[in-house]
């Protein structure tokens, strides 16, 4: 696969890297190619590197390098990244409960959707997700592969408070608050399991990679 | 040897202990965190002899009142505050004595929001991802409590009283442009740099909402999710500029104008609502 990108200096201290405007799974997977091999690599002067679904940055110290000699190294790096195939990381369970009080949002995505609230969560039930890339709160996976049969837009005015494991979904995207926080996705369910335990050896459950399976509960 | 040093009476309106912030959990969503005014803090561990990295309390606004327990070395930097020990003024920006029974209080700012409370030794505190610095929001941690003791790890060792000069806090911001430079329309992008906008109530450790002339976009507000960094400017649908600060979020969705040089970040530590702030380009 021949990717391509573009670079821009963000801020005074890191490398931005934008391979595409849509979510795509090929440069998603290559991204996190480029990941791994800069933390092996960590070239002079790298601190650290963070991606999304289709960029990444990277953090640098202005006493040890420069925007010109990191973009160098990264654009090095990238020239020498294949990928064949997508490969992923664990395959973690999840059970979710889907109801009027754990999934707020069932009455509105069964009337925007035309379908019944059964079958919204069976078609998200028996879904396979993978974790593109973790951002906004510690731990909160962007799940892509929903079935476009559920797509729904985000709400028009976020939510203020929304409970810690709610299952959420914004366009063809889901996903799980891991954290009481405010938020504007459509809530159709919850699970109980921990995906962020900020005093634990590993505070995170998912990473980016993963697969992600539901067990309705 | 661990010493008790201070005794909080009072913890004020939202007292932190905070360092440098966390380094290489952003791809795990977890912000940097950290002093907001990282000079400042920088500077306070200067004056009591510590290393650039130390725990200090970053105190905001007034009302804090702490009991010393122990003699010990302290100093105060960032905002431009009133500060009494035992109802006398004493300067910020220079290393104090401070004596077993003296009460320390912040009275009044002058201009700024942040004051920074450095001791000698450091404060003790755990360290959550290879730092110290407290983000609630987050479950790091918890704010200054009422009859909390904070203890330093330094024994009785005298240390040399320097001062410094407090730095230019003047609210202009260098600005590097892009990643999303392509959303907004030349026009729209020097009305960005010829406007002042005003610092809103919706100011927190997180961002700064800023109120000014509305900056269109050519379409829209909305981008692919994106790594953002603690002095991205993002303009959303209504135009008005949001400010990213230490515990901003590590991805976003809106369109991001440009990003404040790294050199004029501390100085948005200070930025305080009703401030008015202007920007320049520069090519970084």
């Amino acid at each position: 696969m021949k990717v391509t990108c573009e670079y821009s200096k963000m801020g005074s201290n890191h490398v931005f890297v934008r391979f595409s405007h849509v979510i795509n799974k090929e440069i998603n997977q290559f991204i996190r190619e480029v990941y791994k091999t800069l933390i092996i690599k960590q070239p002079k002067g790298f601190i650290e590197v963070y991606f999304a679904y289709s960029s990444l940055t990277v953090q640098f110290d202005l006493t040890k390098t420069s925007y010109k000699v990191m973009k160098k190294d990264i654009s090095q790096i990238i020239g020498d990244t294949t990928i064949s195939k997508i490969t992923y990381g664990n395959e973690i369970i999840i059970p979710i409960t889907y109801n009027k009080e754990t999934g707020p949002d069932l009455d509105y995505a069964s009337d925007y959707l035309n379908i019944s609230k059964d079958e919204i969560i069976n078609i998200h039930s028996s879904g396979q997700y993978m974790v593109y890339m973790i951002g906004f709160l510690p731990g909160f996976c962007y799940l892509g592969g929903l079935d476009s049969r559920i797509h729904l837009p985000r709400k028009k005015t976020p939510r203020v408070l929304i409970p810690k494991g709610s299952v959420g979904i914004a366009n063809s995207q889901t996903g799980i608050y891991p954290l009481d926080s405010p938020g504007g996705w459509q809530i159709i369910g919850k699970t109980n399991k921990k995906l962020y335990s900020p005093n634990d050896e590993q505070p995170f459950l998912l990473i980016p990679g993963d697969i992600v399976r539901i067990m309705k509960t | 040897m661990i010493r008790n040093v201070l005794k909080v009476i009072n913890p004020g309106i939202y007292t932190l202990l905070q360092d440098n912030g966390r380094i290489g959990y952003r791809n795990f969503g977890v912000p940097i965190s950290g002093a907001v005014d990282k000079k400042a803090l920088n500077q306070v561990n200067y004056l009591v002899n510590n290393p650039a990295n130390s725990p200090c309390l970053e105190i905001l606004s007034v009302g804090i009142e702490l009991l010393t327990l122990d003699d010990c070395y302290i100093a105060f930097t960032g905002a431009n505050s009133t500060i009494l020990v035992d109802q006398k003024i004493v300067k910020s920006y220079e290393t104090l004595l401070i004596k077993k029974g003296q009460l320390i209080t912040i009275s009044e700012i002058k201009s700024g929001l942040r004051t920074y409370l450095g001791v000698n030794g450091g404060f003790v505190s755990d360290l959550y991802m290879g730092s110290a610095s407290i983000n609630e929001q987050i479950l790091i941690g918890n704010r200054l409590k009422r009859d909390e003791i904070l203890s330093t790890y330094n024994s009785h060792n005298e240390i040399d009283i320097i001062s410094l000069k407090r730095p230019d806090y003047t609210n202009h911001y260098r600005v590097i442009v892009g990643p999303d430079i392509h959303k907004f329309s030349s026009i729209e992008i020097k009305k960005f740099f010829k406007n002042s906008y005003k610092v809103t109530t919706k100011l927190n450790r997180m961002g700064i909402s800023l109120y000014g002339e509305v900056i269109s976009h050519i379409d829209s507000a909305d981008v692919l999710s994106h790594p953002v960094i603690f002095g991205s400017i993002q303009i959303p649908a209504d135009g008005q500029p949001i400010i990213l600060l230490a515990d901003g979020q590590t991805t976003g969705g809106y369109a991001v104008i440009g990003n404040i040089c790294d050199e004029d970040l501390y100085k948005l530590g200070q930025a305080k609502t009703g401030d008015l702030i202007t920007f320049s380009k520069i090519n970084g």
